[in-house]
């Protein structure tokens, strides 16, 4: 009679026995490293919405970066004399200035945002090379945990649209939505403030402009500054604070997924 | 269980128009496609062969595929134009799209 293969899970060593002969023994960070790769699923969005240069699921969240290449646009930009910081009275001009590359670093739960959003700029394409430059931008500030974050607080409820809707939403939100001060009003900081003497072309919107309209390529030899990281560093950290990861070293661990896995069976039993 | 989908480069910038997808201002002018000029509209960062094509064209040709509202006003390089303008290699046409202001009252 062929006995059956039991699997034993001690401390952090899985051991396969058949009876009473140990067949293979291997440590339970290998095991759970080989059951990642036989585990291969697609994106949950399918085709990869447009812009879309990483994606990165974790069970219900996923956590993107988008990326906007260089142009020229306008933008609505508060006035030097507005007398309200931002809101209904708040008094706009509108400028043509250049971005570099722009990319948009955004965690969803159930397709929904999360808080976590970040935006930093780049003077190439995403490759192999992925280290950030600090913006110049209003609205876009260090605070919730974040360097770069960017604020989407006026976005519509995305969770009902789909990915490719939603990236195109967040763009959009991004580039059309006036910037303004409320930055330096909730989170006391804008990289706008911080950057206004970075370089006199982008000193101010006015110089910003009559850059764009001579050359708009200047915005790629602008010396920004590094922001120390990088879009794994950044987008995993982001995705850390969203859902925790969970850890699988020991047999400890391993008993505390099969309970919730357990009760998420549970849980799901009609 | 987590999953990773890395676009590469390439496949963000494929070749053909008028479905093209190229990187608009590259650091090398000389990779830029030729007699290009580039569309913005609201999310949509495109470049698209149209030199010598008045804005009343580019508007009938790209109106349906990407939802511009026929009352969109028309930008080149940031100034006003009327549909009669013509677009020249490096024009930047936008079709104007406002979508209220950042920030919120905490």
């Amino acid at each position: 009679m062929r006995r059956s293969v039991e699997v034993h899970v001690t401390d952090d060593q899985v051991v396969v026995r058949q009876g009473r002969s140990k067949l293979v023994t291997a440590t339970l960070t290998d095991v759970v490293r080989e059951i990642r790769c036989s585990a291969h699923r697609a994106p949950s969005c399918g085709i990869l919405p447009r812009g879309v240069r990483v994606w990165l699921e974790r069970d219900n969240v996923i956590a993107v970066v988008i990326e906007v290449p260089p142009h020229a646009r306008t933008v609505r930009w508060i006035a030097a004399d507005s007398r309200a910081a931002f809101g209904p009275r708040a008094r706009y001009v509108e400028y043509f200035i250049a971005f570099p590359y722009v990319e948009l670093l955004v965690v969803f739960r159930d397709g929904a945002l999360t808080g976590f959003q970040q935006l930093y700029y780049r003077r190439s394409a995403l490759g192999s090379d992925e280290s950030l430059l600090l913006p110049n931008l209003y609205n876009v500030a260090q605070g919730y945990r974040q360097q770069c974050w960017v604020c989407l607080a006026n976005l519509r409820n995305l969770g009902p649209l789909s990915w490719s809707d939603k990236v195109d939403a967040v763009v959009e939100h991004v580039f059309t939505a006036a910037f303004n001060r409320s930055s330096e009003m909730h989170e006391g900081n804008s990289w706008w403030g911080a950057m206004k003497d970075l370089d006199p072309r982008v000193g101010s919107p006015e110089a910003w402009q009559e850059a764009t309209r001579s050359n708009p390529h200047f915005i790629l030899e602008v010396p920004w500054h590094s922001a120390a990281t990088t879009v794994t560093q950044e987008l995993t950290t982001m995705l850390d604070h969203v859902v925790t990861p969970p850890t699988l070293h020991c047999a400890t661990d391993l008993a505390g997924i099969v309970t919730r896995a357990r009760a998420g069976a549970n849980g799901r039993e009609p | 269980m987590e999953i990773v989908r890395r676009r590469s480069a390439e496949e963000t910038t494929p070749t053909a128009p008028p479905r093209t997808r190229t990187a608009p201002l590259p650091v090398d002018p000389a990779a830029a496609v030729p007699a290009a000029v580039q569309v913005i509209w609201g999310p949509m960062v495109e470049q698209f062969a149209l030199v010598g094509m008045t804005v009343r064209d580019v508007r009938a040709l790209l109106q349906r595929p990407y939802n511009i509202p026929a009352d969109a006003p028309a930008l080149v390089n940031g100034r006003l134009v009327n549909a009669g303008h013509q677009l020249v290699a490096g024009d930047v046409l936008e079709f104007a799209h406002r979508s209220g202001e950042k920030g919120a009252d905490a």
